[in-house]
């Protein structure tokens, strides 16, 4: 199996990489390569320009920068998973990064492109959305932010333009999260068939905050707006947690495939917001 | 014994793990060309035409084959001569070739391929058992509509209305086991050159050299001498390259008609295709018990999905029937079975070849059965278990047997009972048995010739070469080969020199399928060694001046046994047996002996001798998400006499780990007629991180007729682990999986019934209203179950 | 299409290839390089056959553009031993049967000693977790395991 072939571009600074996207059509950033390059085998994307971004100085750090954590485009997974600072202020992402594929696929594979790729059955999106976090792109056209809540269109959608690249998130500090997740083998690691990823705030002994994010129950990652709003008030107790994963599909349109029915996967989720919520509410 | 019974490592191991090994895929040829197959888009469905021309007009393209440049049928069973290289005429699957190109680089044929159109004429898809079981839908096989029924069997030995009439409690039953696939990790691939003259040379990562051999002869109408097929060494092959293929025959002919060397690999989905996996089967089983556990009569219903052609599936067919009374004294049997054909890649033998899927039947039935009768499960297996030295009912010989060993020495090691009576909800344990052949009695083609046949040759220097035909699939036959010569000669089996599966070189062995080379190759390499040495003997014994009887070869030497010190080194006494009887060269084979009842299908289940093992399986599941997680796994296994314990082993474990892997996550899924995950995205096996500890416990019954004793170890370990992984889901939950694998989804659907005041249970709950053929009614053995036993002495 | 030359250092050498930038590492290594012991396993980044270390870490080679390594040092089985001098994990790997067909074993024993590199004396959780990425259909990975143990204990010089 070959990629298609394409024009390969590696340029060592980001005002390159970004005329570049800009200058050509149909354009893919490659950062790890984990998933665009298996999805350019199979053929179902097929650019006629690469951008590799890993010889950008500066965009493989975890940095500390005060009320929030910054992790750069070229941050592996592997190193998501084990970076103390997302461990202190984002575990949900620390524990997607760590229960994603394998270590061969964590050492190459980055937290960003994941994002960015938004694929059905990627962990890392779900905890973006649970933990709030912020997406920072950039163009020859300038920057912006978008919310993870703004990010996740569709399945392998996301709000980014194609001249775009994702250069950092930004995560808030403060909470509790988790991520929990039923992978294909039945396991915690492999790709989820259904994953919950919760981030809760708790003060005087009640739910002052929470968000609850599916992913791999629906084409695109989302927020259980009702499980949050079941929990938000509450003492956290296991009734109030029951409330919050029986909303876990409101409205949602539930996947059926290979791995799982629509029932099943109703079910897991509920489950899995459970565990979640009893992990992070203990 | 020096060499048998030691554990050592493969003499090729450090080839292996080096990097060294050069499996096909790995060789290149001067101008060598790359071959790549054109798939058929659909499941069923008449070829109106197939326009190359845009394929062969792009650069590069050397040459472009279809289905009528390779007209003549050819399959692995002189039965089912129904395949050909490239389709001709219709396409029966989605994935079948239909032709061929071969090309400067991968990258042109596959451009290439992509310029190939063809165009259809649909037929009816037939996409399961109940499908092929209507009659107005379009011939898979043949013109017209009609049953798309293979194969049918039905026999009945003794008499089951009476047993079942005798019986105090009878239970009827319905499985199904899910059909899945090899996924050995190399891709199939094959090499091929034509020389000038006109011969060619095939390397393939095949596991019957011999059968490719013989099916390049009738396809290309060419004489067998001038055809040589090499197996290169295989990268896993369970199976899965057992049958001849069409990238092997379109190889050959693509470097015949461009004159240039030829090479296939298949990718990933493309091995999916080309299959001969693990037949789906449907089981209706009822059978009738006394009060104490005892069988009194079984029938057994079998309704197994083939795909889209016959390979093995008249044999499979049989296999679901014929080794159920291996295990269990069962004195009165019925076997109906129907094999279908659909519109799928075709099934085929995997690992246990068509008995896993009844095994897991029986062995799930028999704890039913148990559970009914209270008793333990443990008690139900050895009360009904089969003695050495008898014969089944259907006419199977029974020699060497250590089952009931087996079984108490796994519910010894495991704690079975404590834990079966004791673990808490969640946890729990399951035992099953099971047996398999050392060898299909039969060879595939009938004739009178030996299954397997070995050459020694011994340089003046003493070197030792060994000529086989047995093909390393991973399993070590060669350092199989190499030790039982070395054991008879006196040396070590690093000092071996193995040359193997080469139709030129090697003298025939039928190959790597029906667990049969240990004890056919091996019994093979002891006679050729005992010549070779008989040889030596005479010649150190008239030069010692010592009686033949006295001397032994042992640490390199020959030696009087009374005297040592008057020996001679192996080398000084190769040199003596060469200068007063030339050369030193010498052969063995091995015929198994005629056991065959007298009835049409008893070639299928017979051997020289049969392996046993039983399985105990812990587990521990989690009733919410239904995640079932092994804890581990106990097993014993009666080898006869391990010829390498550290390789016995390891087959073992790798049967348990492919046990487990069927068990809990692999099946072939299709969406109607077509695969939903040909790939290892998507068809998940177990990492390391799903691997439970195994415990492996051999037992030696000391086969009569096996090389120093020895029976198979790859396939049977396999067979209980099935039922022993869902009787375990039984004691942790309360419920009965009685349809693999038992993913998260099925526990969870079986839980929510029991929820609902409902059996607990997941799986079929009827078998298609087809009507068999009349039974053939057989007489069981003269003084059946303990009469008539002949055992040919083994040549040791 | 670009044609570019790449430099990339295989084994400790430096090689230049000229090739197309879609090519994956493991092509070039198996088909420019005549390095065969990377294998072939799924194409999809799934098995692990064609693990290669990259700065010393595990990865999978036919998920991988030749391109993007350009600069890193590679090993592969090859380089894993000095000349005729075997790693320690190659020969644990072949005196405890840890390979069977031996086609997922060159992956194997890389992902093995990346592991020890980082981790000299790991549990078989650790040696589990390690090698989770690297599929063998043959050996249930219990010699696997074993042999990665050995290798750890000879390596430290403790009693085996």
């Amino acid at each position: 199996m070959y990629p298609p072939n394409f024009d390969y571009v590696a340029p060592t600074s980001l005002d390159e990489a970004l005329a570049a996207l800009a200058g050509a059509e149909n354009t893919k950033v490659l950062s790890g390569g984990m998933s665009l390059i298996p999805l350019m085998k199979m053929r179902f994307v097929r650019p006629t320009t690469v951008v590799d971004i890993s010889r950008i100085p500066g965009l493989d750090d975890v940095t500390d920068d005060g009320d929030h954590i910054t992790i750069g485009a070229m941050v592996r997974h592997a190193t998501t998973a084990s970076h103390p600072l997302v461990q202190e202020h984002a575990s949900a992402l620390a524990e997607a990064a760590n229960g994603t594929a394998d270590l061969l696929v964590r050492n190459r594979g980055t937290t960003c492109g994941s994002l960015a790729l938004n694929a059905v059955a990627a962990d890392q999106p779900g905890a973006a959305l649970a933990l709030n976090a912020t997406m920072h792109a950039a163009s020859v056209r300038g920057t912006r932010e978008i919310a993870a809540a703004d990010f996740f269109l569709d399945a392998m959608t996301s709000a980014l333009a194609p001249d775009e690249i994702l250069t950092k998130i930004t995560i808030p500090k403060g909470g509790v999260s988790t991520y929990r997740k039923l992978g294909r083998r039945g396991g915690s690691s492999d790709y989820p068939i259904a994953a919950a990823a919760v981030w809760v705030d708790v003060s005087d002994g009640s739910v002052s905050d929470a968000r609850i994010a599916l992913n791999g129950v629906s084409s695109t990652p989302y927020l259980a707006v009702g499980s949050a709003e079941a929990l938000v008030g509450s003492d956290g107790s296991a009734d109030a947690i029951a409330s919050a994963a029986s909303h876990a599909t409101d409205g949602v349109n539930v996947l059926e495939d290979l791995y799982a029915t629509v029932a099943f996967r109703t079910h897991l989720a509920g489950v899995y917001v459970r565990r979640a919520l009893e992990d992070v509410l203990a | 014994m020096h060499a048998v019974g030691t554990a050592g490592p493969r003499i090729d191991g450090m080839e292996q793990t080096m990097g060294r090994t050069k499996y096909t895929d790995d060789m290149t040829l001067p101008g060598m060309l790359i071959g790549r197959l054109a798939r058929s888009t659909q499941a069923h469905a008449r070829i109106i035409s197939i326009d190359t021309s845009a394929a062969e007009a792009l650069d590069g393209v050397k040459a472009v084959l279809v289905g009528t440049d390779l007209p003549i049928t050819y399959g692995i069973l002189p039965v089912s001569q129904d395949e050909t290289a490239l389709a001709v005429g219709k396409v029966r699957h989605v994935g079948e070739p239909i032709a061929a190109v071969a090309a400067i680089d991968a990258e042109t044929a596959e451009r290439a391929v992509d310029l190939i159109k063809a165009t259809y004429e649909p037929l009816d898809t037939v996409a399961s058992i109940d499908g092929a079981l209507l009659e107005d839908r379009d011939l898979i096989h043949g013109e017209g509509k009609g049953l798309n029924v293979h194969r049918t069997a039905a026999l009945e030995f003794g008499d089951v209305d009476e047993g079942l009439a005798s019986a105090d409690h009878i239970r009827e039953d319905v499985f199904y086991f899910a059909g899945n696939t090899h996924a050995a990790l190399e891709l199939h691939a094959a090499l091929a050159t034509a020389e000038p003259g006109g011969r060619v040379t095939l390397w393939s990562s095949t596991q019957v050299p011999h059968y490719v051999h013989r099916t390049l002869a009738k396809v290309l109408e060419m004489p067998a001498g001038q055809i040589r097929v090499v197996a290169a060494p295989v990268g896993g092959g369970f199976g899965g390259k057992t049958d001849p293929f069409s990238h092997e025959i379109v190889a050959a002919k693509l470097a015949m008609v461009t004159g240039r060397p030829v090479k296939f690999t298949l990718t990933r989905e493309e091995v999916f295709y080309a299959h001969r996996g693990r037949h789906p089967v449907l089981m209706w089983v009822k059978t009738g018990f006394d009060t104490e556990g005892r069988i009194t009569a079984c029938h057994f219903k079998t309704f197994l999905e083939g795909g889209a052609f016959g390979s093995y599936g008249a044999a499979s067919l049989y296999y679901t029937g014929a080794l159920q009374t291996s295990t269990y004294q069962i004195p009165n049997y019925r076997f109906e079975g129907v094999r279908v054909f659909t519109n799928k890649p075709p099934c085929g033998p995997k690992r246990g070849h068509g008995t896993p899927q009844p095994r897991f039947a029986l062995e799930c039935q028999l704890d039913k059965a148990a559970e009914d009768l209270g008793i333990d499960p443990v008690a139900i297996r050895l009360i009904n278990a089969v003695e050495p030295n008898s014969m089944t009912v259907n006419h199977l010989r029974i020699t060497s047997c250590a089952l009931s060993e087996c079984i108490e020495r796994v519910a010894e090691a495991s704690g079975f009972k404590e834990k079966f009576e004791n673990l808490p909800a969640g946890k729990g344990v399951g035992i099953a048995v099971g047996a398999y052949m050392c060898g299909a009695g039969l060879p595939i083609y009938f004739n009178e010739m030996p299954q397997s046949e070995v050459q020694i040759k011994v340089d003046r220097g003493g070197g030792v070469t060994v000529f086989s035909m047995a093909t390393d699939i991973g399993q070590g036959s060669t350092t199989m080969l190499a030790t039982v010569v070395a054991e008879v000669l006196g040396l070590e089996p690093s000092d071996i020199a193995m040359v193997t599966a080469d139709t030129d070189l090697t003298p025939v062995d039928l190959g790597s399928y029906s667990s049969r080379v240990t004890f056919m190759g091996g019994n093979a390499a002891l006679e050729a060694g005992t010549a070779v040495k008989d040889r030596v003997f005479a010649a150190v014994a008239d030069k010692l001046g010592a009686p033949i009887e006295s001397l032994v070869a042992q640490n390199g030497r020959i030696e009087d046994a009374e005297e040592p010190d008057t020996g001679v080194s192996w080398a000084e006494a190769v040199a003596l047996a060469i200068a007063s009887g030339g050369p030193l060269i010498e052969s063995g084979s091995y015929r198994a002996p005629k056991l065959a009842g007298p009835y049409k299908g008893a070639g299928v289940g017979i051997s020289p001798a049969y392996s046993y093992s039983a399985a105990v399986v812990e587990v521990d599941c989690d009733p919410d998400t239904g995640i079932v997680t092994v804890d581990k796994v106990w097993l014993a296994h009666d080898i006869g006499q391990s010829i390498n314990p550290l390789l016995v082993e390891g087959q073992i474990e790798g049967g348990v780990y492919m046990g487990l892997g069927e068990a809990l996550f692999e099946a072939d899924d299709f969406r109607g007629a077509l695969h939903r995950g040909p790939s290892l995205l998507d068809y998940k096996m177990p990492t390391s991180l799903d691997m439970p500890p195994v415990e492996a416990i051999l037992i030696d019954s000391d086969d009569p007729e096996g090389p120093f004793g020895a029976k198979e170890v790859g396939q049977g370990p396999l067979l209980p682990v099935i039922p022993a992984v869902a009787n375990a889901i039984w004691n942790a939950l309360g419920i009965r999986m009685d349809q693999t694998p038992f993913t998260p989804d099925k526990i969870v659907a079986a839980l929510r019934d029991v929820a609902r005041g409902k059996p607990g249970r997941f799986g079929p709950k009827e078998v298609p209203a087809f009507e068999f053929p009349p039974l053939i009614m057989v007489e069981p053995p003269e003084g059946f179950p303990t009469g008539r036993i002949h055992i040919e002495v083994g040549v040791s | 299409m670009t044609e570019s030359i790449l430099r990339l250092t295989v084994n400790g050498a430096l090689h230049t290839v000229v090739t197309s930038s879609h090519r994956t590492l493991l092509e070039v290594l198996r088909k420019d390089l005549d390095m065969t012991g990377t294998k072939h396993g799924c194409d999809l980044g799934e098995c692990g056959a064609c693990t290669v270390l990259v700065d010393s870490k595990p990865m999978l080679s036919c998920i991988t553009l030749a391109s993007q390594v350009e600069g890193r040092e590679i090993t592969t089985i090859e380089g894993l031993s000095d000349g005729p001098f075997p790693d320690e994990l190659q020969t644990a790997f072949s005196e405890l049967g840890a390979a069977q067909c031996g086609y997922c074993t060159p992956g194997m024993i890389l992902s093995s000693r990346s592991l020890l590199d980082t981790n000299p004396d790991p549990t078989t959780d650790d040696i589990n977790e390690a090698l989770a990425g690297n599929l063998c259909r043959c050996t249930g990975y219990v010699a696997i395991i074993s042999a990665v143990h050995l290798a750890a204990t000879r390596t430290l010089g403790r009693a085996e």
